[in-house]
């Protein structure tokens, strides 16, 4: 009980400094709607330009929805490698190693308010409003489907994170894996969703962990993911979530009696 | 005056003399430097994809060319990654919250060309060098002039320093009133996508809010329009006059906000 009541201090600490900056926040939804938002204006004029009702399976409305949701679902996105990263290069990470908490948990648990605001106030009110607009009616499966990859959106980029963060104790600097991590998960559907790229593609990207952040949400709230093809997609995220998170584990274990730490 | 030039030559030289040392202390992350020339070639692969689905499906984007996208794609990038490569916004942002710009106060220096030198993002180079080829691949498919080429470079110019000054006065705006620069980046970030299309494409307002308000466009499209043909001189002579406008204003603006720094160091 003692233990929960410490890490759930130090959730409500961060939520109030997430609550604080109210104006991120604004404008952390001005940047999660502003690519949807310059993709339907482009896809408005390639539509009007063209016969064609669909494109890649995709009706203009179900691209736009596409969109939407997958760039509400981005801000579901953890971003803990910096602060992991920045702990362990300044060596104030040998502060927070002698308090009685695990770092790695404690890690996890900042990243929840973050989380469950950006989920209240960004990702939840677009989600919502796309359904409503784009007409979208979801069955009760498809729901919780959809709920499901949203958590295992969370916790694989959680973990992915960790494992970055982590790595900052051998590597001098972690941004360059930070960048190709972050163009790799564009490239599973940030840029256009996956059935527009060729068969063999979509094959590689179906067996990488990236398809969580944003194709299999944003596909699934679509209708373009189901069936037996939404089952497997939930198979292999739930895969790559306990691999990473045994991988995690061991990285963690392996890695922390190798810090140096001057200073902190 | 020969003073003035004499100051001025000082300034240009120990700036080159940061910009020997940011790159000095590249060579020691090498490792993550090739990561990210290796993620800007990745970027621009996915941009001709991108690219190259859009144009299977249609013969051209708010009356532009595959080519002619193309070329607007890689200004737009080259314009806006030369403007991070020179000023690191969040970088300067610090330095100002944090107090640390008093010690750029005692150097013998003007602290802002200092600290800005300081902040030289030497990463975006890798983006810098993948449209750099992307826009000589889109340009040797491109018809234009010798005149229409030397007016793009006089615009583009122009355009990075409205650019760059556009990054010093959000910086200045936010060490004012808003204590926090993560929005600087995001605003950048979000008019860096909208610029990679025909302004047109966003209607009168979109022309006006990249024209003026947050001027992308002329480092970005206008410079593009007139290697392509679609800027007249007339339009040539305006965006320059409002170019030339808004840098002089945003210099004197960051100046003016500039003023209430406070000193937070012991």
């Amino acid at each position: 009980m003692t233990m929960i009541s410490k890490y759930a201090s130090f959730m409500r600490i961060n939520f109030k400094s997430d609550i604080y900056y109210i104006y991120s926040y604004l404008l952390s939804i001005l940047a999660y709607a502003a690519y949807p938002i310059l993709m339907l204006i482009v896809w408005s004029s390639i539509f009007s330009g063209t016969t064609a009702t669909s494109i890649a399976g995709y009706s203009p409305i179900a691209l736009y929805a596409y969109f939407f949701v997958a760039y509400a679902g981005a801000s579901m996105q953890s971003g803990v490698s910096e602060a992991i990263s920045s702990d362990i290069e300044s060596g104030s990470i040998t502060s927070e190693l002698i308090l009685p908490i695990s770092y790695a948990i404690r890690q996890f648990i900042d990243s929840l308010p973050s989380a469950f605001t950006n989920f209240s106030f960004v990702f939840l009110p677009i989600v919502v409003l796309t359904a409503v607009f784009a007409g979208i009616s979801m069955s009760w499966f498809t729901i919780a489907a959809f709920a499901l990859e949203i958590f295992l959106l969370f916790s694989i980029s959680f973990l992915i994170e960790f494992i970055i963060g982590v790595s900052s104790i051998y590597l001098v600097s972690t941004g360059g894996i930070s960048s190709i991590i972050t163009l790799l998960t564009f490239l599973s559907g940030g840029v256009l969703p996956n059935t527009f790229f060729p068969q063999q593609l979509q094959t590689v990207l179906q067996l990488l962990p990236f398809n969580a952040y944003y194709y299999n949400p944003a596909a699934t709230f679509t209708g373009a993911l189901a069936g037996t093809a939404l089952l497997n997609a939930l198979v292999v995220e739930s895969a790559w979530a306990l691999a990473l998170f045994v991988f995690a584990t061991v990285y963690w274990k392996m890695s922390r009696g190798k810090i140096i730490a001057v200073g902190g | 005056m020969a003073g003035k030039i004499n100051k001025l030559m000082s300034e240009l030289k120990f700036y080159l003399l940061l910009q020997s040392y940011a790159w000095k202390i590249q060579f020691i992350y090498r490792a993550d430097f090739i990561m990210y020339a290796f993620t800007s070639a990745i970027y621009i692969i996915i941009t001709l994809v991108f690219v190259g689905v859009i144009y299977t499906v249609t013969f051209s984007v708010a009356g532009w060319s595959y080519f002619q996208l193309l070329l607007l794609i890689a200004i737009a990038g080259l314009g806006i990654n030369i403007s991070d490569y020179l000023i690191d916004s969040g970088f300067v942002f610090d330095v100002l919250w944090n107090g640390g710009f008093d010690n750029y106060l005692t150097k013998p220096h003007n602290p802002l060309l200092y600290v800005i030198g300081e902040s030289t993002d030497t990463a975006a180079i890798g983006d810098i060098a993948g449209y750099l080829i992307l826009f000589v691949y889109a340009a040797m498919n491109t018809q234009f002039s010798a005149p229409a080429l030397l007016a793009f470079l006089i615009l583009f110019i122009l355009g990075v320093a409205v650019l760059s000054m556009l990054q010093v006065l959000f910086l200045a705006i936010s060490y004012k009133f808003i204590n926090k620069a993560g929005w600087v980046g995001l605003i950048i970030d979000l008019a860096e996508n909208f610029s990679r299309y025909p302004l047109t494409l966003y209607g009168i307002i979109g022309v006006v809010l990249f024209t003026i308000v947050v001027p992308l466009g002329i480092a970005t499209f206008y410079p593009a329009g007139i290697i392509v043909g679609k800027l007249s001189l007339a339009g040539y002579l305006v965006v320059i006059a409002i170019g030339v406008i808004l840098a002089f204003m945003f210099y004197k603006l960051s100046k003016y906000l500039l003023r209430s720094y406070t000193s937070a160091m012991g």
